[in-house]
């Protein structure tokens, strides 16, 4: 590690927390959008209250765990073929 | 003269001529066939065709239509980036195979009938093998020789299953084909091969983080995209391609979230792409096959640029695991920055071509009511934030800092990965140019409020994910390990299997011979006893027992002529 440099300015605590702050707002604006247009849809379940949001969180938390819970079978160290 | 000079040909050619060249002109050398090649294609007329004669049999050299004419054009646009990218190259022999292996993948993509496809198919397998071998290790020498087996094996399959379609139409025409056919099926696997299809996709990841730095880029630009092309070409519409489709665009990713070589990731990343190209194709709409279509060329641009700037950080930490990078963006800014177009693009952010080609595909799947495929699509859209999106310029250039300091990508990187973050935003913001190139019109309406709305807030949601999971501590950590995938079966399985039968026969064999053995060993003893002193036949007999068993003999001889 080379620590004994300055973080760099997307290295710095505030940089990221800003960032998360800001993609936090940015997030409830556009649930917020919902209310404001018709959206032309193919199915009625997306017209839902914060459905793409919704897609969105759930798919990358469900793609995650389940990647997890692979991982323990299919994990291997990386000299297992040669 | 001018007839014979086909799309392509003039990198085939130049690419079997460079070799002799040089090696300090060798790249520019390269750089420069592939804009002659480009003026070329450009003074092609839509609708040209050739046709040669071949022992008897008429071959469409060329047909060039507006199918054919997309992708030849950004196989171009691949080749002259990829060409810039690898000017640093002084092997003999890897500008050589990128030139002969693009002008073949350009003639294919032009060929008008099975035959003429068959030659150049094979040899777009028979030269990018060096791409891979080109990087010297013996891991790469063997990881070409699984690629190159894979690659004939499709090739084989498509001439036998040419050679049925033959026999039945008569006609060697590469056009529609009905599945109901033996030679169309035989064609559907070896297209399907080479797309990566699942459970025949592993060579795709097996070997393209094999080959060298500029090499990966080459291999992603072509080869799976003739698949793409093939199948629109054949077999449009086929409702089959769908839940295929569909399966590729879902199990990749939780591949590549937990892989640590990033170019692995990213091939796992291009088989999910490819899902929602076959997917499109197997819709059959205009709306569908021009997404699919724009969605390829869009591909090509950004997979590109993803893959060249991992190439430049290989090429300089010497490394691309992920547990070993991180804080690049210190000594490499450019190229994380240009790596996060890519990314932002491959994700499908608004703004960005992989916006404006993918959401044609999402929206035609939801237009023809597949409630299934659409959410299955919807999950791998939000999965692609995560392992391209995200976990790729993340982890090289920021999580933990590694404590590598290197110099930033070489200059003609840099303008390669520049041109191609260019036109990932331009066509992002501009598509019309790339719409008008589709071979349907388009009707279609990219940046209306329910499209970029309802993709922002999946994209920002998924991200918000990404973020609680590291402040939660639960993201899976960039470990150094491999993971096992349908290769297994091939290399380790079956290899297991064969020894065992092996060992099993040479078993039997050894037990048998044992046995037979110990028969000849008693039969001999039981021989020697008799036969050696003191055994009853050895001995001589006395003259007594001699002439009583020779009248006992004669006396028995004499009453039974006497009958």
């Amino acid at each position: 590690m080379r620590e004994s440099e300055q973080p760099s300015f997307f290295e710095r605590p505030a940089t990221i927390r800003g960032f998360v702050i800001a993609l936090v707002v940015v997030g409830a604006a556009f649930l917020f959008g919902d209310f404001f247009y018709d959206k032309h849809t193919h199915y009625e379940v997306e017209g839902a209250f914060g459905f793409y949001a919704f897609v969105g969180f759930g798919s990358y938390l469900g793609l995650i765990f389940v990647a997890k819970a692979l991982r323990r079978v299919l994990r291997r160290s990386e000299d297992y073929y040669e | 003269m001018n007839e014979l000079l086909f799309p392509g040909s003039i990198l085939l050619f130049g690419g079997m001529v460079l070799p002799i060249s040089p090696a300090r002109f060798r790249g520019w050398l390269a750089v420069l066939v592939a804009l002659l090649s480009v003026a070329h294609l450009l003074s092609l007329p839509l609708g040209h065709e050739v046709w040669v004669g071949f022992y008897g049999y008429s071959l469409e050299l060329v047909r060039f239509d507006a199918l054919s004419r997309v992708f030849a054009i950004v196989f171009h646009i691949a080749a002259v980036f990829s060409m810039i990218f690898m000017l640093h190259v002084r092997n003999r022999l890897e500008h050589a195979s990128a030139l002969i292996y693009a002008g073949a993948a350009i003639g294919a993509a032009c060929a008008g009938d099975l035959l003429t496809l068959f030659i150049f198919w094979e040899l777009t397998a028979l030269s990018s093998v060096f791409l891979i071998w080109a990087r010297g290790t013996g891991r790469a020498y063997r990881a070409g020789m699984r690629y190159l087996i894979v690659q004939v094996l499709s090739g084989v399959l498509l001439l036998s299953g040419s050679f049925f379609y033959y026999q039945q139409t008569g006609s060697l025409t590469f056009g529609k084909l009905d599945l109901s056919d033996l030679g169309a099926r035989l064609i559907f696997v070896a297209f399907g091969i080479k797309a990566a299809f699942p459970l025949l996709h592993n060579w795709l990841q097996d070997a393209y983080p094999e080959a060298t730095v500029g090499g990966t880029v080459v291999l992603a630009s072509f080869s799976t995209k003739l698949a793409i092309y093939a199948l629109a070409r054949s077999f449009a519409g086929t409702q089959l391609l769908i839940p295929i489709g569909a399966l590729m665009t879902a199990f990749p990713i939780f591949f590549a979230v937990l892989e640590n070589d990033l170019r692995r990731v990213l091939a796992y990343s291009l088989n999910n792409q490819l899902g929602f190209m076959v997917v499109g194709i197997g819709i059959g709409t205009e709306l569908a096959l021009n997404g699919a279509v724009a969605h390829a060329f869009a591909h090509i641009i950004y997979k590109g640029l993803l893959l060249m700037s991992m190439g430049a950080v290989l090429y300089r930490a010497g490394t691309i695991k992920a547990n070993e990078l991180g804080g690049l963006h210190r000594s490499m800014p450019i190229t994380a920055a240009l790596c996060i177009v890519g990314s932002m693009s491959i994700a499908g952010l608004p703004g960005l071509s992989g916006f404006v080609t993918k959401s044609m595909v999402v929206s035609a799947t939801g237009a023809a009511h597949l409630g299934l495929t659409f959410a299955v699509l919807l999950f791998a859209s939000a999965g692609v934030l995560d392992h391209s999106g995200i976990k790729v310029p993340f982890f090289a250039f920021f999580a933990h800092d590694s404590g590598r300091r290197v110099k930033e990508a070489p200059w003609h990187m840099l303008v390669a990965m520049a041109f191609a973050a260019a036109l990932c935003i331009g066509i992002g913001l501009y598509p019309a140019p790339l719409y008008e190139l589709l071979p349907y019109r388009v009707d279609y309406e990219p940046y209306s409020w329910t499209h970029v709305h309802t993709m922002l807030q999946l994209l920002v949601f998924a991200g918000l994910a990404f973020v609680l999971l590291m402040k939660m501590g639960l993201y899976p950590p960039e470990l150094p390990s491999i993971n096992l995938d349908s290769d297994w079966l091939y290399r380790r399985a079956i290899p297991r299997m064969w020894a065992s039968v092996v060992d099993l026969s040479g078993n039997v064999r050894e037990r048998l011979m044992a046995l037979v053995e110990r028969f000849a060993a008693f039969v001999i003893g039981a021989l020697r006893r008799y036969y050696t002193p003191p055994g009853p036949l050895g001995t001589p007999w006395t003259t007594g027992t001699t002439s009583l068993w020779a009248v006992l003999f004669l006396a028995l001889a004499l009453m039974l002529y006497d009958r």
